[in-house]
């Protein structure tokens, strides 16, 4: 057995990681080389005379010298366009019927779609870019801007394609490892920001902040695993068992449907991330005078209990509304119809589309209040004991942390799997 | 060195639309979810011939989008030196 488990890493396994690796590293060294024609001096003092954009770019890229590499946007446009095709599918009946079906016909033209949109997202964020750059740049012309959108377009496109040959060649799933790789890659910045903002006396943390941290970071990780693996596993029975002679034989293979508690994974987060900004950007455009002054009491805790009880809210919607997209009770029934299953103890038909909507609206809710908990906990824990910079270590950041590596887990135990199955049989 | 910058932009500005063609025309594979492997090349069935040729053509070209840009960084520097 130990031998043929090494046949399967070196014969399996051992490529896919070497070749995800390898594109991982590539698209590393493109991040980190720099655009033509930008010249990186005059971007240097640009940053340094404006802090508006040193804090942004200290942020994101620490205090070493930033650089607009030609992968720069990375796979964000891919997420950008995935997130609106999901919120058009939603709304468009024709594009829901598309998904519905199942068919090649229908996932090809979603797909096509998605990359028409990542394309066009792609172009809009590179005019950004190069338009951001003209106060930074003396030799800022219509040319070099041109030059810059199309290195920067090219760039995401690339990475795009690189991400998919991961997802098929590779080991995980593409665009989730390149946005785990962007979160593990900031977590040194994070790290030494949260040592220096909250040391008092020398470099290291006192004991009390250490401990909360521990017990935040340890309580955040055993939360999202939970959500992420936590299943409702709901009793089936198919017409092939009830036709079993036995009992024994009846109840031997214990067929379950399982309802995760979290279905729509961190899209709620995201949505009322960006619904919550709504608010600070109309502030920074100056429309309405009087959301400044109730912004300058940030410090009162009165105003902080509203936005997380806000925030709090927004996340159980936003869940709810996308469990519904994810799991449809109707279709769920009508599937197990077709396979001539049924829950055990509901009637197949309209009775089973009842109880599995409750069932649905039972978990949702606890993992919504599970995810929202999640979510408060970082910055619950910076206005009680004064603890800052811990708005790196989002709860959606520790979702995709953990996502990806019980994802990849998962891929590595079935790839195992089914080369122990095609042994059998040989 | 302006007379090799510049047609090395062309050629890197013609690299990056070819680029960008050939990869929307790729069509992925069907995406069942994260957790499944069943539709990775190489583990169920082999690529077709096609999308191998595809898929050689879009890795030259990006080996030439980086080496055009590492090139051009290269030239670039000096003009950086000279007006600084």
């Amino acid at each position: 057995m130990k031998s043929k488990n090494s046949n399967k890493l070196k014969d399996i396994l051992l490529p896919r990681i070497l070749l995800t690796i390898g594109i991982l590293l590539l698209i590393r060294t493109g991040t980190f080389l720099p655009v033509p024609g930008i010249d990186p001096i005059d971007l240097d003092c640009y940053i340094q005379r404006t802090p508006v954009a040193k804090n942004l770019i200290s942020t994101f890229a620490g205090d070493s010298a930033f650089v607009i590499g030609l992968f720069t946007l990375n796979i964000f446009p891919f997420v950008n366009a995935t997130i609106f095709v999901q919120l058009l599918i939603a709304f468009s009946p024709r594009l829901a019927q598309l998904q519905k079906e199942g068919d090649f016909e229908g996932k090809r033209t979603i797909s096509r779609l998605t990359r028409n949109i990542t394309l066009f997202v792609s172009i809009a964020q590179s005019v950004g870019v190069a338009l951001y750059l003209r106060p930074a740049l003396f030799e800022w012309n219509i040319l070099l801007a041109s030059e810059i959108v199309l290195w920067l377009t090219s760039g995401a496109m690339i990475v795009l394609w690189l991400s998919e040959i991961i997802t098929d060649y590779g080991l995980g799933n593409g665009s989730s490892l390149l946005i785990y790789i962007n979160i593990v890659s900031n977590l040194p910045n994070l790290s030494k920001k949260l040592l220096l903002e909250n040391s008092e006396t020398s470099v290291f943390l006192s004991f009390t902040s250490i401990i909360i941290l521990l017990v935040l970071g340890l309580a955040s990780f055993y939360g999202i695993v939970f959500l992420q693996n936590g299943t409702l596993r709901i009793p089936l029975i198919s017409a092939r068992q009830l036709n079993q002679s036995s009992f024994q034989d009846r109840n031997r293979k214990a067929n379950y449907l399982p309802l995760r508690f979290n279905q729509a994974g961190v899209m709620p987060v995201i949505l009322t991330t960006s619904f919550l900004v709504v608010p600070r950007y109309l502030i920074n455009l100056g429309i309405f005078p009087w959301l400044e002054s109730l912004a300058s009491f940030k410090s009162n805790l009165f105003v902080q209990l509203i936005y997380w009880i806000g925030y709090f809210v927004l996340i159980l919607a936003f869940s709810s509304f996308y469990s519904s997209i994810v799991l449809n009770p109707k279709d769920l029934s009508d599937q197990l119809q077709k396979q001539a299953v049924k829950i055990a103890g509901v009637r197949p038909g309209v009775s089973t589309v009842l109880y599995l909507k409750r069932e649905i609206q039972r978990i949702t809710r606890f993992g919504a209040i599970l995810l929202a908990s999640l979510t408060i906990i970082p910055n619950f824990i910076e206005s009680t004991y004064h603890l800052t910079g811990l708005n790196g270590l989002s709860t959606t950041s520790f979702l995709i942390l953990g996502g990806v590596i019980l994802d990849l887990k998962r891929e590595v135990n079935d790839i195992l799997l089914s080369d122990i199955y095609r042994d059998l049989y040989q | 060195m302006y007379t090799v910058k510049f047609p090395l932009t062309i050629i890197g500005a013609i690299v990056s639309i070819f680029l960008i063609s050939i990869i929307l025309l790729r069509v992925p594979k069907e995406n069942v979810g994260l957790t499944s492997f069943a539709n990775k090349s190489n583990v169920l069935g082999s690529p077709s011939s096609a999308e191998r040729v595809l898929n050689i053509a879009t890795m030259t070209g990006i080996f030439l989008y980086l080496a055009i840009a590492f090139q051009l960084n290269l030239l670039y520097i000096d003009d950086y030196i000279l007006f600084q």
